[in-house]
């Protein structure tokens, strides 16, 4: 589903049609809850963190900006969702200092990939930055919206996490992809 | 595949999502069991802020003119005199023409002059 497709089925769903909005949630569920698992919640937190940031977004849809893609409204969200469920479980230190968390049952990222060792480098909000401008493609313009951040800021804080991991990865000889970085 | 970033998205894309198969049911189930909000019904709640807010905002212009208006004509009337017509100039300018010191000069001279006649006549033995 490309992106004037879900602004065309996002504004069905703000008129209030309830199929439309089942679609959008069949087809941003996966990558949402990709996203979740990835940058640290557990499976359980995931699946709570993805139903209600859809609840919230069906609530809101009228308010929904089409100047913006449907997944980086939502990923604003979600991110809301999961730094309130965060700080209702007094687990908040956790998703804003220090690195990120590893989720807990299966963990999704392959061992020794280029992911599971940004994750074990890099301040938590730098990987969050690192996997919605990767992972989700979402432009730097919109990491900031979905964090809450100046877009400047995320720009600079995404060329500082590319860096840093680019280096890691280059002092660390028994890491295989370090031999294609140029 | 070149660079950090190409590698990252390559490795991204193969990362499967694992979603329970009772996740999206489960949503789509809380959506249906939650308030239907739409977008028209969102908008009816404007329209009566929107004439809440002109009737406080026509009562705050007319609140300010009368404001105004009041304020502005008070220090006028302390401050500033009526202009005074051209008789009241014309009394005062010979009231302070009576008060010149030339004038107290003139009768000190007539009375010098009053007071040497007599002298004189009373110097004549006739």
């Amino acid at each position: 589903m490309d992106l004037a497709d879900d602004r065309r089925i996002a504004k069905l769903a703000a008129a209030g049609d309830a199929a439309a909005f089942a679609m959008l949630v069949e087809s941003h569920l996966p990558r949402l809850h990709r996203w979740l698992v990835g940058t640290g919640s557990s499976h359980h937190d995931a699946e709570d963190a993805a139903q209600e940031a859809f609840l919230r977004a069906h609530a809101a849809i009228a308010r929904y900006d089409p100047r913006w893609a449907f997944s980086t409204w939502l990923f604003t969200i979600a991110h809301r969702v999961r730094i309130d469920l965060a700080a209702r479980r007094r687990d908040h230190a956790q998703l804003d200092e220090g690195h990120a968390a590893l989720p807990t049952g299966d963990d999704p990222l392959p061992d020794g990939g280029l992911w599971s060792r940004a994750r074990a480098i890099l301040p938590a909000d730098d990987y969050h930055i690192l996997w919605l401008h990767y992972a989700e493609d979402q432009p730097p313009s919109a990491v900031a919206r979905i964090l809450g951040i100046n877009a400047i800021a995320a720009r600079v804080r995404l060329h500082r996490a590319r860096k840093r991991l680019e280096t890691a990865l280059r002092s660390d000889p028994n890491f295989s992809p370090v031999e294609a970085l140029p | 595949m070149n660079d950090l970033g190409h590698q990252l998205r390559d490795e991204a894309r193969r990362i499967r999502p694992q979603v329970p198969s009772a996740l999206a049911p489960r949503i789509r189930a809380a959506i249906a069991a939650a308030p239907v909000v739409t977008s028209s019904a969102q908008r009816i709640a404007w329209l009566p802020l929107a004439i809440a807010a002109s009737v406080l905002l026509a009562a705050g212009i007319a609140w300010l003119a009368r404001s105004a208006t009041a304020e502005s004509a008070s220090p006028l009337a302390v401050v500033v005199p009526a202009p005074p017509g051209i008789t009241d100039l014309m009394r005062a300018a010979s009231a302070a023409r009576e008060q010149a010191p030339q004038h107290d000069e003139w009768n000190a001279l007539q009375a010098d002059l009053a007071a040497a006649a007599r002298t004189v006549r009373g110097a004549i033995p006739f």
